[in-house]
């Protein structure tokens, strides 16, 4: 007889093939795409808004300066959006001996009472007057050639948005190697959503947007503090494309802690779920292509899915862990006493073959995905991040899991969460 | 409205139906594979349990130091093997999908050998006292849903089977069997089973859930010699 739990498994089981097989299709349909020269550069502002960054919002304008594109086509402003520490006074401080060093570059420095980050970035929005710009979070550092990459892709009236690769910026600890390889991963996958047209979220470090657009819709939203998804659920829903230019990357600033990744992740997946919340009615619509019809629900059943991983992997770890555990109980716990005792009789066809052919088979995946994300990368791997790669593989996943159970549970109790990382 | 591209999606679907079909295929070989696998031990079985009678035969008409040890020697192997299938033929029942009925046919044969070998058993208890310093324990049990206590009884019996080995003889008879088995009704009825789980230590009748302490107590007056595994305490 199969049971509920069987039954789910290979429901499971199932879309998750059928995710791995679509996009594999899409991976082997699309070409690699030739890197493009820009033939005139745009004039673009950069808007970076900043709440108690004061560690880095210094390096941040140093490496907005050291972009390479004409200094005389870029205008940079500073929205520091209230902060508690001084972030004001050494942006201000700062701007002073930069603009002596890039006296081309126009420098801007706003003020506001804390209202948010699309707040801080409307008020920016309101000194742009550049056909593009661009946001950048206070704590990433974009590769010198970012800029220029980017505004290559700009090659269709259509695209709104171009989104870099992301990096986390020189991961110190297991945690933030695990979130490395995660966006590796991500910009891998966002690569090929990229081809069909269904990207859902512009990251704060340096997505570049046509001005006119984001103008005529209206700007940035609150949108659960997640306005970096907002903006592009509502660009995609205005029929514009979105870009990921894979030869741009920046880096970015990952949580050093268990606890403060879990914060963030929570405010993410919060806002991610408010958000397909408030755009339901794009998800499975044919008038939104690929988009509304595979990506939206992907990223609602990937939560789904992660929970229900979660409590089959526990399900089945207690289900066949309790009759030994029981059996080293009558041993009063001595393990030595039972394994002594034990006779361990082992012939092949005591293997669960389902559940080993259903773990090397999404084991061998994942290698391969890992590889063609380390090559889109432009990284080798290090055998020094071989411990990140198996806490990432083997329990990364069960965390985010766990995140999702939290914002199920914070959403049903409608708690909302805030904006700073 | 934008382009779909159906074509995608039905070629994601069909092969990712045939991949799953193919690991439902592969699932069914192993299946007829484990099938094979007991057939041919029980093809064995049937040769011990013939082998075993006829020298269980033989000892009744001229007892004999030597033909008892004999005897013991390959009735020790067998009787290893047999509780080490069964475990293995329970696990393969509860994976199996597809074949449950080729299962269940096995698990009747098996249960039938069981039987014979308790008989073994039981005759050389008889006529080779010396050489057989074993307790036999016929554990009579059901799913969960008709004794939640059979999985807690199996694990104690496991744990002395741990620690006695070939000195303790557990005869596990699946109850559900019994509309097919009509021997296991046979049996029932000549030791009072009516709940589960039921053992039948050596010729007590216990019909609860014997834990731990109780059991090593009712073993150690069972055998002849001691065994400081056990840890029973000296009169």
């Amino acid at each position: 007889m199969i049971g509920w739990t069987e039954i789910l498994q290979n429901i499971i089981y199932f879309v998750s093939l059928y995710y791995v097989v679509f996009w594999l299709i899409v991976l082997l349909e699309y070409e690699e795409p030739r890197s493009k020269r820009l033939q005139k550069h745009p004039p673009v502002t950069i808007i970076i808004p900043a709440y108690n960054e004061e560690e880095n919002i210094i390096p941040t304008i140093d490496s907005v300066a050291a972009l390479q594109y004409p200094p005389e086509l870029i205008k940079v402003i500073v929205v520091d959006d209230g902060s508690k520490d001084r972030t004001y006074a050494r942006a201000k401080e700062h701007l002073k001996s930069i603009r002596k060093k890039h006296p081309k570059i126009t420098f801007q420095l706003l003020t506001q009472k804390n209202a948010g980050k699309h707040a801080a970035m409307n008020n920016a929005l309101r000194y742009t007057h550049t056909p593009f710009f661009a946001t950048l979070d206070a704590d990433s550092f974009p590769y010198r050639d970012a800029l220029k990459n980017i505004m290559a892709e700009f090659d269709d009236p259509k695209i709104a948005a171009v989104s870099p690769i992301l990096k986390v910026y020189k991961p110190k600890n297991a945690i933030q190697t695990i979130q490395w390889l995660e966006y590796a991963v991500n910009h891998f996958y966002k690569s090929l959503i990229s081809n069909v047209d269904a990207i859902h979220v512009l990251p704060g470090p340096l997505s570049v947007y046509r001005t006119a657009v984001v103008k005529k819709l209206g700007g940035f939203r609150d949108a659960h503090k997640t306005e970096d998804m907002e903006i592009a659920m509502r660009i995609q829903k205005a029929d514009y494309k979105i870009r990921q230019c894979n030869n741009a990357f920046v880096t970015t600033k990952a949580p050093y802690t268990i606890k403060s990744l879990y914060r963030q992740r929570h405010r993410w997946n919060h806002g991610t779920f408010k958000n397909l919340i408030d755009y339901r009615k794009m998800m499975f619509s044919r008038k939104y292509g690929d988009f509304g019809l595979f990506q939206l629900p992907v990223i609602l059943i990937s939560g789904i899915m992660g929970i229900s991983i979660l409590g089959l992997i526990l399900y089945d770890f207690f289900k066949s862990i309790k009759p030994t555990f029981k059996l080293i109980q009558l041993y009063n716990y001595n393990i030595i006493s039972y394994l002594q005792h034990t006779e361990f009789n082992m012939i092949w066809l005591d293997l669960d073959l389902k559940s080993l052919v259903t773990f090397l088979g999404f084991f061998i995946i994942t290698l391969i995905v890992l590889w063609l994300s380390l090559r889109l990368y432009r990284e080798k791997y290090r055998t020094k991040i071989t411990f990140s790669f198996i806490l990432y593989i083997f329990f990364y996943y069960i965390f985010l899991a766990i995140v999702w159970i939290g914002v199920f549970k914070d959403v049903l109790l409608r708690k909302e969460t805030g904006w700073k990382k | 409205m934008r382009k779909v591209n159906k074509r995608r999606y039905l070629l994601a679907f069909i092969i990712s139906a045939a991949i799953f079909f193919i690991g439902f295929f592969f699932g069914f070989l192993m299946d007829l594979q484990r099938i094979n696998y007991f057939q041919e031990v029980n093809d064995v079985n049937q040769i011990n349990i013939r082998s075993l009678q006829l020298q269980s035969e033989w000892v009744k008409s001229s007892t004999g130091p030597n033909q008892c040890a004999a005897s013991r020697v390959i009735f020790n192997k067998a009787i290893i093997e047999l509780e080490q299938n069964r475990e293995r033929l329970e696990l393969y029942d509860q994976q199996s999908k597809v074949r449950s009925t080729d299962f269940e046919m096995l698990k009747r044969q098996y249960t039938l050998s069981q039987i014979n070998f308790l008989i073994i058993a039981k005759n050389l208890k008889e006529f080779c006292p010396n050489s057989s310093d074993f307790v036999t324990v016929i554990y009579f049990y059901s799913d969960n849903a008709k004794c939640p206590e059979c999985a807690d009884q199996a694990t104690v019996l496991n744990y002395y089977k741990t620690l006695l080995k070939e000195n303790l003889l557990i005869f596990a008879i699946d109850e559900q069997l019994e509309s097919q088995e009509p021997i296991i009704g046979i049996l029932k009825q000549t030791y009072g089973v009516s709940s589960y789980p039921t053992l039948v230590v050596g010729d007590t009748v216990l019909n609860t859930y014997v834990d731990k302490e109780k059991m090593r107590s009712i073993l150690c007056t069972d055998y002849n010699a001691t065994y400081p595994e056990l840890g029973c305490s000296m009169p």
